[in-house]
């Protein structure tokens, strides 16, 4: 699950990675759901466990050409991985941080940078993709074993600015020469809403995504809805989060840590240039679309108690699960 | 004879019991794995080819790994039998590791494993090994063309088949990893009709426009007012794009856009008049495609920004993970639809696909049309909608076959050119074996009258043994061994294919005529007139006899108890078999054969001292190996007792007390009670020129005298003797159980 290295960067000896959300036993949710009666199927339910931007990915159905659905999927996964990833040299966003402009942006790129602005708005600027150059310094320099040099973050800070960022149906461009964009924050969640997308416009449901963020579309194909359980530091909850047509993302600031020690966060804080000052362990939204809730749940990490109350009022549709 | 019983009934057990293990054994265990990555790890790059160091990781669309020096790549490495079958002589692939250049010339290659029965010796394999390294420069691009370059196949003496595979798969597998890569320029051969699905030409659309909307031959998407602003609405659109609505009545349309694949015939025909019909041929290339795009409504599909750029910004296809953008230079203009029903649009565009894009017509694709909505001075919010399409069943003209399927055959048809081929190259050599064959069949047959005659017997039985050894042994290396049926029973788990045991002629037409005989007569057909080692022995033995090198008799206790010895190295090489075919192949050198016949003695010291040694023993105890040591003898004797006939005469006195036969019997196969032991007996009808023997057999000395007597004096009683002798025939005594 979200044990993604938040901003991009194949993962490394630095980076600390690790799970935190599992899906329940569907057993548990079968007895009640089938008496319920809840589009109960008698199809097999078929699992497909992969990857997706560098993080492990799976799509549960029941459905009895779930394969060739699950192929379908894979393809529109691996086209938006083309896209999105910082893995790959020749995505879209590899170019556009290469050369610092792209012509002819793909739409998805364009729909998704158009929400970041929106949550970048509601977030007092918070959750900023534009903080891949601090980012790639804080990745670089724990690759070495130390911590950045202060010049060279103020270097890098200075070309943080979703300001900067400039994009319309036949370009996208920066301000500054250097600076960059990780979507890591919010494009596995963008990728789950597209998955869902395609699949619901082929008429399917009960089908969960997860690309490292949850999308449900519809609930379990035995009833009920998909039972989520969620894991604090290898601790998983008891209570079970029940997702139907809904997504949900989360983030650990410190799931993922730039140094063995596990004190530098993955996330963080575009303002000041450094990893999380919040107490959080584990962030949870759920949301309609996974892409706002992605990008929420990271921007979540930087925020208090309060300031998060706030800024969810600009969404009335996102909840806080989890926060602790 | 107990002791014979149980071990016989042991081995029988532990075949089936082991067979039956084999079969359980999950045919998934054994994978398809490509062997690149175990070969390269054994051998270092550089080896392979001296300005390499290093080899790079696998790709994943043909086992190939990249050569490189530091950094560059300078050529391909593969494994010739990860690619094409490379199943040499011995039912084993051949495998050769071998490097190609970018320019598909052969960098170098190395045989690493071959289990090759005459490519064992010390200098064969050193010449199988020149060979395959003289691949090294060869320029593989005359090869992609008909007919291939024409060069001659290099020829080594006796190794024909061995040879000639590795030529073929050596070639074979270099132009796929060649055509695979573009190595030298050569592409793909175009991908051969019926392996891909393909639009069909003939099927002509509905005649009005509801028709194809229904058939979904047209595929719509509306947008309206109400729906648009709703959609910018939504909580991750920018709060400002809510503020921008568009201010007609929700109803209100913002887009009607329909699309097809028009480049399909049945739908040009259909949609457009036959100049725009001309003119759109004009605009697709060969493998090309064409889409319609046509829409009514406020909202353009082609927008602006393509009268500075040439790009649709608004419009992409989306097929399989590819994306399609259009360029307003693969635009052509359509005015109006002349069929009915057709709504008038504003805008109908043909948009050319070019065949590099890849798109297939016949699969499922999708349009995406990008909705934006400006926001002040340069802000933008943005949607995308999507329009599936999928070409109707009935104008699709399904594959027959798919392209692994055809690879399939034709790595088939490659492999029944080389076997007819080789089977053709030796023509002369299955002439001789089925002659051969036919004389030693009729000699069965007619055993009776053959044996009348002593002296005929035994020089026929020179004869036939000197042309088994001299023909098939030393000539056409038609030797079989015990590794035949290895390699046959570990195809049972990996998957039998006759094409493996057909390629070569000699041992194949030898397997199946050991089979029928085992069948009719038993091993003895084999063992004691086929097998070339065997008929070594033999001969080597007469001429010791005459030169009077003393016999030495075994013991029968001694005799019997040594017969087991042979079920035990059986048993062991079967067993060895289950866990590694090399490593039984290794084992299988309990077997002289290779040693005597296939390499003609000339072989290490070992093996030679070996061989001696056998045919040292057999010149004192006749056919000492056949009798105890041979796992090919053992094997065939398992079944010996299913034969349906029983061709080797006996009388009721015979063992009782008369022993000449069981004295006589070269190998020992008489037991002292008289029965034949059919697991043992070579027949080589020396008890049968006994059985008429008027001077040796006391049975028909008796009978003769007896007639003497009759016929000297007293009245016919022909006819009761006659029954004596029919009471005293084989079918009722036989050969006991």
């Amino acid at each position: 699950m979200n044990t993604r290295p938040k901003q991009g960067k194949a993962p490394m000896n630095a980076v600390n990675r690790r799970r935190f959300l599992t899906i329940s036993a569907a057993a548990g949710v079968f007895g009640t759901g089938a008496l319920l009666g809840h589009h109960a199927t008698s199809q097999p339910l078929y699992r497909w466990e992969g990857v997706a931007l560098g993080t492990s990915a799976s799509i549960t159905l029941a459905h009895p050409e779930a394969k060739r659905i699950v192929a379908r999927a894979r393809a529109e996964i691996a086209r938006l991985e083309g896209v999105f990833s910082l893995y790959r040299a020749d995505s879209a966003l590899s170019r556009l941080n290469a050369t610092g402009k792209l012509d002819q942006p793909p739409f998805e790129l364009l729909e998704c940078l158009s929400l970041c602005g929106t949550v970048n708005a509601a977030t007092d600027g918070l959750f900023d993709p534009s903080v891949q150059p601090v980012w790639r310094l804080y990745a670089d320099s724990y690759d070495l074993g130390r911590a950045p040099d202060a010049e060279a973050l103020a270097t890098a800070q200075a070309l943080v600015g979703w300001g900067g960022v400039h994009a319309d149906a036949a370009r996208v461009s920066f301000a500054r020469a250097g600076m960059a964009l990780t979507l890591n924050g919010v494009a596995q969640g963008f990728i789950a809403d597209r998955v869902a997308a395609l699949l619901a416009s082929e008429g399917l449901h009960n089908i969960l995504v997860d690309t490292g963020e949850m999308r449900a579309l519809g609930g379990h194909p035995r009833g009920g809805a998909w039972p989520i359980s969620l894991d604090v530091d290898g601790q998983i909850l008891p209570k079970a989060l029940p997702l139907r047509d809904l997504a949900l993302a989360s983030s650990a600031p410190r799931g993922t840590t730039f140094d063995d020690a596990r004190t530098q966060g993955h996330i963080l804080n575009p303002a000041t240039g450094a990893p999380s000052a919040q107490p959080w362990r584990l962030v949870s939204v759920t949301a309609p679309q996974a892409a706002l809730a992605d990008a929420l749940s990271s921007a979540f990490c930087l925020m208090t108690r309060e300031e998060i109350a706030t800024a969810l009022t600009a969404f009335p549709s996102a909840r806080l699960v989890y926060l602790g | 004879m107990p002791l014979f019983r149980t071990l016989r009934d042991f081995a029988l057990g532990a075949l089936l019991a082991v067979s039956s293990v084999f079969l359980a054994f999950p045919v998934a265990a054994q994978t398809d794995e490509p062997q690149l990555p175990k070969f390269t790890a054994a051998f270092p790059a550089s080896s392979l080819v001296p300005e390499a160091d290093a080899y790079g990781p696998m790709r994943e669309d043909i086992p190939v790994m990249p050569l490189l020096r530091g950094d560059e790549t300078i050529g391909y490495a593969f494994l010739n039998s990860d690619i094409v079958s490379s199943i040499g002589y011995s039912s084993r692939p051949i495998d050769i590791l071998a490097a190609i250049s970018p320019d598909a010339v052969l960098m170098g290659a190395s045989m690493r494993r071959q289990s090759e029965p005459l490519l064992q010796s010390g200098t064969r394999a050193q010449d199988a090994h020149t060979l395959v390294q003289s691949y090294a420069g060869r320029d593989l691009k005359p090869e992609a063309m008909p007919g291939g370059s024409g060069i001659d196949r290099p020829y080594i003496s006796g190794i024909s088949t061995s040879v000639r595979v590795i030529e073929d798969s050596l070639v074979r597998a270099g132009l796929k990893v060649a055509f695979t890569l573009g190595l030298g320029g050569l592409e793909m051969p175009a991908r051969p009709e019926g392996t891909y699905d393909r639009v069909n030409p003939d099927v002509a659309a509905p005649e009005t426009w509801q028709e194809m909307l229904d058939a979904g031959l047209l595929q719509q998407l509306t947008l309206t007012v109400g729906a648009v602003n709703e959609a910018f609405a939504a909580p991750y659109q920018p709060p400002a794009a809510a503020q921008y609505p568009l201010k007609r009545p929700p109803e209100d349309l913002v887009i009607d856009l329909y699309t097809t694949v028009i480049s399909v015939p049945g739908m040009s025909s259909r949609l457009l008049r036959e100049v725009e019909q001309r003119d759109l041929a004009t605009m697709i290339e060969e493998g090309g495609s064409a889409i319609m795009i046509g829409a009514r409504g406020p909202y353009s599909w082609r927008g602006t920004a393509y009268r500075y750029d040439g790009q649709y910004d608004r419009i992409e296809l989306i097929q399989d993970g590819k994306t399609i953008r259009f360029n307003s230079r693969d635009y052509m203009s359509i005015y109006q639809f002349h069929v009915e029903g057709a709504p008038i649009l504003d805008e109908i565009g043909l948009l050319a696909i070019p065949a590099f894009a890849e798109f297939d017509p016949t699969k499922p694709w999708r349009l995406q049309l990008l909705v934006q909505r400006n926001m002040g001075a340069i802000d933008r919010a943005y949607l995308t909608y999507g329009l599936g399409f999928a070409l109707p069943s009935n104008f699709v003209i399904p594959a027959e076959m798919t392209l692994e399927q055809y690879e399939a055959e034709q790595e088939r048809a490659a492999k029944v050119a080389m076997r007819n081929d080789i089977w053709t190259a030796r023509a002369p050599e299955i002439a001789g074996l089925a002659a051969m064959l036919a004389v030693l069949t009729a000699a069965f047959f007619f055993q009776g009258y053959l044996t009348r005659s002593a002296r005929l017997t035994f020089w026929f039985r020179i004869a036939y043994l000197s042309t088994t050894l001299v023909f098939l042994g030393w000539y056409s290396n038609a030797q079989l061994s015990i590794v035949n049926l290895m390699a046959l029973l570990s195809s049972l788990r990996t998957g039998f294919e006759w094409d493996t045991f057909t390629m070569e002629p000699m041992t194949f037409i030898l397997w199946f005529s050991v089979a029928a005989a085992l069948i009719f007569w038993g091993r003895g057909a084999y063992c004691g007139w086929l097998c070339p080692f065997g008929a070594l022995q033999e001969l080597t033995n007469r001429l010791a006899k005459l030169l009077r090198i003393p016999q030495v008799t075994l013991p029968w206790g001694l005799n019997e108890r040594l017969w087991a010895v042979k079920y035990i190295i059986f048993l062991g090489l079967f067993g060895v078999t289950l866990t590694s075919l090399d490593t039984a192949i290794r084992y299988a050198e309990v077997e002289p054969f290779r040693t005597a016949i296939t390499l003609k003695f000339m072989r290490a010291w070992p093996f030679t001292l070996y061989l001696s040694v056998l045919l040292f023993i057999g010149l004192f105890v006749e056919r000492f190996y056949c009798r105890y040591l041979c796992p090919l003898g053992a094997a065939l004797a398992i079944p010996a007792r299913i034969r349906m006939f029983d061709w080797i005469k006996r009388y009721r006195d015979c063992g009782n007390p008369c022993q000449i036969c069981s004295n006589e019997c070269m190998v020992q196969s008489i037991h002292p009670t008289g029965e034949i032991n059919p697991n043992e007996c070579l027949s080589c009808l020396h008890c049968q020129v006994q059985y008429q023997s008027k001077t040796v057999c006391p049975v028909v000395i008796k009978q003769v005298k007896r007639r003497d007597k009759i016929a000297s004096g007293v009245h016919a009683v022909g006819a009761a003797m006659e029954r004596t002798q029919h009471a005293n025939h084989p079918h009722a005594v036989k050969v006991a159980e």
